[in-house]
């Protein structure tokens, strides 16, 4: 991630500080190259057929031919999760059907966005050349003015860059400006003739400008921006203009000389696909570019509140003072930032840190068009599973909502360090984000093209239920992130890698999420499958009517969700929320610190976790002994469910006490519960599946629950039983705690209020009770192996469900 | 320009005008009037520094003296060569350049170049109507035309007689 210089030290030295506050563009920059990628794989898919008719008439031969073998199990109304997955092996038949020919037009499609790139690539290394030549510009050479090359020389080294640029007068410019540019391992700097008359006559000016350009280079802006410049002009002349004219001119290549208008709405459509992803990529342009120059202009101003002289900042300031202002728009959408922004970012560099909403919305825009058109060019090309193509999609495309989000809020965190971020600040940026996710998603190419979203067939049910769900995800990771950030080590020694492991870990943990979640929404929506014909287990005869809520409730299913649980990468994601900020906090010396520096309550948070397993193992006790005495020997003795009814309401009741652990540790925690709550939670679903599996079923086979006189009480647990339950009470528990963290919050606010009311003035120091360093150790590596052996043992019953 | 060495006196000539009145734009004199020569109509007519993502700098145009006195010091080369001395008295720029006090002593054989005040004055309005021409004010142009001239009659002073 690019980030930004603190302070310019003494002339001369190499004295800039890493700031950890991220420009973000790093980010945009790879949504940019993602969105260019994956779209250009749409729309060169969409010429194939175009360019040689004959490819369009196989491959709607092939469609109907395949297609129709399957039609009466495709007509068949879907009433049962049997319906459900008779659907799913008749699409998987069509599409193996379909494999040939859309292998030949993966060739073709991978060969033309090879050669988009190829051609950006040939863009940007011959742009300093272009340059070069164009403008005459001719190296400044030491023999020409000594005093002027070592001037040029001691400011790039107190611009902290190891190597000087090759600078390059501008002999035909009269302006007074600069310009960095170049390509790998060879930057320039172009000085314009005019500039070059102010190192004598305005030194404070032309040092300003050199060291805004300087800046550009020590912030790595060169590569970034000219191949963001490269990848665009290429796009645009491969993949864009030759969609234009097709469009145009559908029949250009069986009729070239024939011109009709086109007909129905399918060159609209394709004309507002084109027009939406032009602005779509432009204006992402765009605002990289816009960043790289407030940055560049902080980095100067950052060099006076560093302590070093101000005159570069009060010279460059006076240079954006006679900048011609731009108008409203161009400032808001051009290359360039408005003066006032370049102002502000002199003057005060920590405003650069302010949340830009239009960078999450971009984000969430560039994001939803890449996962319709990418999940469009897994299925045409890789011919998988459509749930494994749509998770799959998500899992990949999580990087571009994830990373976003978890810098912005980073980077609004480190405005004000100290200080906790408060909720006002922090929701507007999911909500931006999900915003511009779901605007982008019907804007995507092949939105438009197929009409295929659930969010435009679906209705307005299906429409609000993904963005509430998409929503909760981003907000909890925004409000996970800015917990983190408020106890991450200061920038300097420690606080290197810091962000990176941040972002890593929040994506990671939101990956299982938006990868179901993607292929939930694409597929059905994710309220089709809560029918309850599909979802309500049947009623068990001849049991009590307690007994039939228990089960009622307990083994209710939503597809769309056992995909979240049976799934190797949960359990992981869950164990990061908690480890990653643990160890970052703590990683001096390569271990735990002791609880007196630790910020987290790890030790509360573990004994809260131990109590509700202690909790769950006396409600289990009681269930059983219930079942024991009121449930007919009948039903007990069903083999066939019985047994999977009470593993089913052990595993309900464990999550009921770990919602009660994640209520309890919002209502007590002060601070950190996005950290705290997953540990506690966690600590208790591990210890809860272990009581069931060791514990509960040994005792209720004793006590002769299942059948008369089993052969031992005790039996090890299969290892695919035991992570298909941990895996469960852990991924409902953490859905289940999202609500519950949210009353325990809400309490903590009264009981704040009314101890203020009776006891005005006085806080709540609560005493942070240490525990020793190797205790803390060995039960967070316990709840690792947990997760990392739950996991692997999850994964071939994964693989079966994923497949299948 | 027609020959290498009419571009070293011109340059040389120049040198002279912005030593005296622009001696910030020495630095780049050699540079500039390189550039100058490759097209001394886009030196002229100078212009921004084209467009780029990275640039900043305000967009008003700052006038160079460089080009301009390399263009009056073209003009007052043609004029010496083409109506003040007959060329086939003088080899080359040498004797010229000795007008100019920017050259050795001339040779056994050389003749040396003399211009009466009228062709002076001549020169002297050359610079100064070239100056004007290319955006200068009256007084950059006049104190331009006379260290033209000044430095012809301070060349004339040092020679023996």
């Amino acid at each position: 991630m690019t980030s930004t210089p603190q302070a310019l030290g003494p002339p001369g030295t190499a004295a800039y500080e890493p700031r950890p506050a991220p420009a973000g563009t790093t980010v945009l920059f790879a949504l940019l190259v993602s969105t260019v990628l994956i779209t250009s794989s749409v729309v060169y898919m969409f010429l194939w057929g175009i360019v040689v008719p004959s490819r369009a008439t196989r491959l709607g031969t092939a469609m109907r031919t395949c297609w129709g073998r399957e039609q009466s199990i495709i007509n068949h109304p879907v009433k049962t999760l049997a319906d459900l997955a008779r659907l799913g092996d008749a699409a998987d038949r069509a599409e193996r059907c379909l494999r040939p020919i859309y292998a030949e037009q993966a060739s073709w499609t991978v060969a033309c966005v090879a050669a988009l790139f190829a051609v950006a690539v040939v863009i940007y290394w011959a742009y300093p050349l272009w340059f070069v030549r164009r403008r005459g510009l001719t190296p400044i050479l030491r023999e020409d003015c000594p005093e002027l090359v070592d001037e040029l020389e001691r400011l790039s080294r107190a611009a902290g860059l190891d190597r000087a640029p090759t600078f390059l007068l501008a002999p035909y410019a009269s302006t007074s400006g600069g310009l960095a540019f170049g390509r790998w391992r060879r930057r320039y700097v172009q000085l314009d003739a005019g500039l070059l008359v102010g190192y004598t006559t305005d030194r404070g000016r032309f040092q300003a400008v050199v060291l805004h350009e300087l800046a550009h280079l020590r912030n790595r802006d060169v590569d970034t921006t000219y191949l963001t410049m490269s990848i665009w002009w290429s796009f645009v002349a491969l993949a864009l203009v030759p969609t234009a004219v097709v469009t145009l001119h559908p029949q250009l290549f069986t009729t070239p000389l024939r011109w009709r208008p086109p007909k129905g709405a399918l060159p609209l459509s394709v004309g507002l696909a084109l027009l939406v992803l032009t602005l779509l990529l432009y204006l992402t342009r765009n605002a990289i570019l816009r960043v790289r120059e407030t940055y560049a202009d902080a980095r100067v101003g950052e060099a006076a509140h560093g302590g070093e002289s101000d005159r570069p900042a009060v010279a460059l300031r006076a240079v954006v003072d006679g900048l011609a202002p731009p108008d409203r728009w161009r400032a808001a959408l051009g290359t360039h930032p408005h003066p006032g922004r370049r102002r502000q970012a002199i003057d005060d560099p920590a405003a650069m840190l302010s949340p830009r909403s239009w960078e999450l919305f971009a984000a969430g825009m560039a994001t939803a068009v890449m996962v319709a058109n990418l999940r469009y060019v897994f299925d045409q090309l890789l011919q998988t599973r459509v749930i494994v193509s749509s998770a799959g999609t998500g899992m990949i495309c999580v990087l571009g909502v994830a990373v976003p989000l978890v810098t912005a809020v980073w980077r609004a965190a480190g405005r004000a360090p100290a200080h906790r971020l408060p909720v006002r600040a922090i929701l507007p940026m999911p909500v931006v984000l999900v915003a511009g996710y779901l605007l982008g998603e019907q804007l995507s190419w092949v939105s438009v093209l197929v009409g295929w979203t659930a969010m435009v067939t679906g209705g307005v049910e299906q429409s609000l239920a993904a963005a509430i769900l998409l929503l909760a995800g981003a907000v909890t990771l925004a409000f996970w992130t800015a917990s983190v950030a408020h106890t991450a080590p200061s920038p300097g020694r420690r606080g290197r890698g810091v962000l990176p492991a941040v972002a890593a870990a929040g994506t990671a943990a939101f990956l299982p999420w938006f990868g179901v979640w993607v292929s939930a929404h694409d597929r059905q929506g994710l309220l089709a499958t809560l029918d309850p014909t599909i979802i309500v287990p049947p009623l068990r005869a001849g049991a009590p009517g307690w007994y039939a809520a228990v089960t009622y409730w307990a083994e209710m299913d939503y597809p769309p969700f056992l995909y979240l649980t049976h799934n190797p990468l949960t359990l992981p994601a869950l164990t990061l929320l908690w480890l990653v900020p643990v160890i970052v906090v703590n990683r001096r010396r390569g271990s735990l610190r002791g609880p007196e520096e630790d910020p987290y309550r790890v030790r509360d948070a573990l004994i809260t976790g131990l109590v509700g397993a202690v909790v769950f193992a006396l409600a289990g006790a009681v269930l059983l002994y219930a079942l024991k005495e009121m449930v007919p020997a009948s039903v007990r003795h069903d083999l066939n469910s019985f047994p999977y009814s009470v593993q089913s309401a052990l595993a309900a009741l464990a999550v009921i006490a770990q919602a009660l652990v994640a209520a309890t540790v919002a209502t007590f925690a002060r601070r950190h519960r996005p950290v705290l709550i997953p540990l506690a939670i966690f600590t208790t679903g591990s210890l809860a599946t272990g009581i069931t599996l060791l514990g509960l079923n040994t005792a209720g086979r004793c006590v002769d629950l299942y059948e008369n006189r089993p052969p031992a009480c005790f039996r090890l647990p299969e290892a695919g039983l035991t992570a298909d339950f941990l895996h469960t009470v852990l991924v409902e528990g953490a859905v289940a705690t999202v609500p519950a963290a949210l009353l325990g919050a809400l309490l903590q606010v009264l009981v704040t209020r009314l101890r203020r009311l009776g006891h005005p003035g006085t806080a709540d120091p609560r005493p942070h009770r240490p525990a020793t360093r190797v205790i803390l150790t060995t039960a967070l590596a316990l709840l690792v192996t947990v997760a990392i052996l739950g996991a692997l043992a999850e994964a071939p019953h994964a693989y079966e469900i994923w497949t299948g | 320009m027609d020959t290498d060495i009419d571009r070293t006196l011109v340059a040389d000539l120049a040198r002279i005008m912005v030593a005296e009145v622009r001696p910030a734009e020495l630095p780049m004199f050699r540079p500039m009037s390189e550039a100058y020569f490759a097209d001394p109509e886009r030196s002229l007519a100078g212009g921004d520094g084209g467009g780029g993502p990275l640039r900043i700098g305000e967009t008003g145009l700052v006038l160079l003296l460089t080009p301009v006195a390399l263009a009056a010091a073209e003009e007052v080369t043609k004029y010496l060569f083409g109506e003040a001395i007959r060329p086939a008295l003088v080899r080359g720029g040498a004797a010229v350049r000795r007008l100019f006090g920017i050259g050795g002593r001339p040779g056994k054989s050389e003749t040396a170049v003399r211009l009466t005040d009228e062709q002076w004055a001549h020169v002297h309005r050359i610079v100064e109507d070239v100056a004007v021409r290319f955006g200068h004010g009256q007084d950059v142009a006049q104190v331009m035309a006379d260290t033209v001239v000044g430095a012809a009659h301070r060349a004339t002073w040092a020679e023996p007689r």
